[in-house]
């Protein structure tokens, strides 16, 4: 098992050093070259909503990102803004601020989307909420 | 010429406005906007996230109410809070014929408060998204290349603003030589889309890359956009 660990300040400029990373480790990983694309691509979708989670609730502590060859590729993409512990749809619900009534404002609207894409692009998607902050968790397997 | 500044935040006060205006200026009224998704700066919850549009004076009216036009929102200045805006602005050092000045002004603002800051065009090159626009009939062709994502698509989304405010509400956005296209360029596509909708015009886009139509499919937007194979077919009919 090997593991990158990856910090950025939540700047959307740093957004695309963090694709850059993650095509690289999904290639040294074994990812099929087909895949390779949709890896930049989510892993980007994630970065961007954690930075635009940060933005809104004006939180300056960086983007945590986790990298494990496991083979495959399995990334952790981790904001520090503190939402109510909750895994899976209702973790999903709270991030698109449909939870408890909460106005998400402008936002909302993109939140659906981003989550489709990851949903469409990654084999498999999991979400923590939490005080510590969000995860979203990325999972491509190793093709034969 | 005369500046015009928009004050869209009420927590800007009226003395931060007449520090801002430039002495050469006939007239000046200050923009500051919420930080708009990409720029937003370093800062804690109690203070107000602002950033000020610099606009020229145009003689057409436009959509923002006023008859001023933006002269292009490209200087995009990111400030937090009253006071750090009147310390850190320096109006005086802008001309028109100059706009680089504005820049080295906002970047020694950046260093003085010391919380770096991003935004579209103030890297150099570093923004890696072109645009170039034509016009083909009554169709605006906007050929875009390079990399859609959060940190260029609001550089985008103005080209398309200030098309529709120049009366350009039939649009064609070629992104065949597009590298790399997320949700927030496909956020700039339908904003433009709403925009050119309301003005009973189109928006149509052209692509065959296969990587990014699937973006298209995923999010189902293959449904509200016409996407076409080439300019030529688009801008038929």
């Amino acid at each position: 098992m090997s593991q990158v660990r990856l910090q950025v300040a939540p700047d959307a400029a740093h957004v695309r050093v963090v694709r850059l990373v993650a095509v690289s480790l999904a290639r040294v990983h074994g990812v099929d070259e087909d895949v390779v694309e949709d890896v930049r691509l989510a892993v980007g979708e994630a970065c961007g909503r954690a930075v635009a989670a940060h933005a809104r609730a004006s939180v300056v502590t960086p983007i945590r990102l986790a990298f494990d060859g496991t083979p495959g590729l399995t990334v952790d993409v981790a904001d520090g803004v503190s939402l109510p512990e909750a895994d899976g749809e209702r973790a999903v619900a709270l991030l698109a601020g449909r939870a408890d009534g909460e106005s998400a404002g402008a936002d909302a609207d993109a939140a659906p989307v981003v989550m489709a894409l990851l949903e469409g692009l990654a084999d498999e998607v999991s979400v923590h909420t939490g005080a510590d902050g969000t995860t979203v968790q990325l999972r491509w397997t190793r093709r034969p | 010429m005369a500046w015009v500044w928009r004050l869209e935040d009420r927590s800007v006060s009226a003395a931060a406005v007449a520090e801002l205006r430039p002495a050469r200026c006939r007239s000046a009224t200050l923009s500051v906007c919420r930080h708009p998704l990409g720029v937003m700066p370093a800062g804690t919850a109690d203070r107000s996230h602002l950033a000020v549009h610099q606009l020229a004076h145009h003689p057409q009216p436009d959509a923002y109410g006023g008859a001023e036009q933006p002269y292009g929102l490209s200087w995009l200045i990111s400030a937090i809070a009253t006071p750090v805006l009147r310390e850190g602005i320096h109006v005086d050092a802008l001309t028109p014929s100059r706009p680089a000045s504005w820049l080295n002004a906002r970047r020694t603002h950046g260093a003085a408060v010391g919380r770096p800051t991003t935004e579209p065009g103030d890297r150099g090159d570093a923004v890696d998204l072109s645009l170039e626009t034509r016009t083909e009939g009554d169709w605006t062709i906007i050929a875009v290349g390079g990399e859609i994502d959060v940190y260029t698509a609001p550089k985008l989304r103005e080209a398309l603003v200030d098309l529709v405010n120049a009366g350009r509400y039939f649009l064609v956005v070629d992104v065949e030589k597009v590298d790399f296209l997320d949700s927030t360029g496909l956020g700039v596509l339908v904003g433009g889309l709403k925009r050119v909708r309301a003005n009973e015009g189109n928006l149509r886009v052209v692509c065959t890359q296969e990587r990014l139509l699937k973006i298209f499919r995923i999010t189902g937007l293959t449904k509200v956009f016409a996407i076409h194979d080439s300019v030529a077919a688009a801008t038929e009919g």
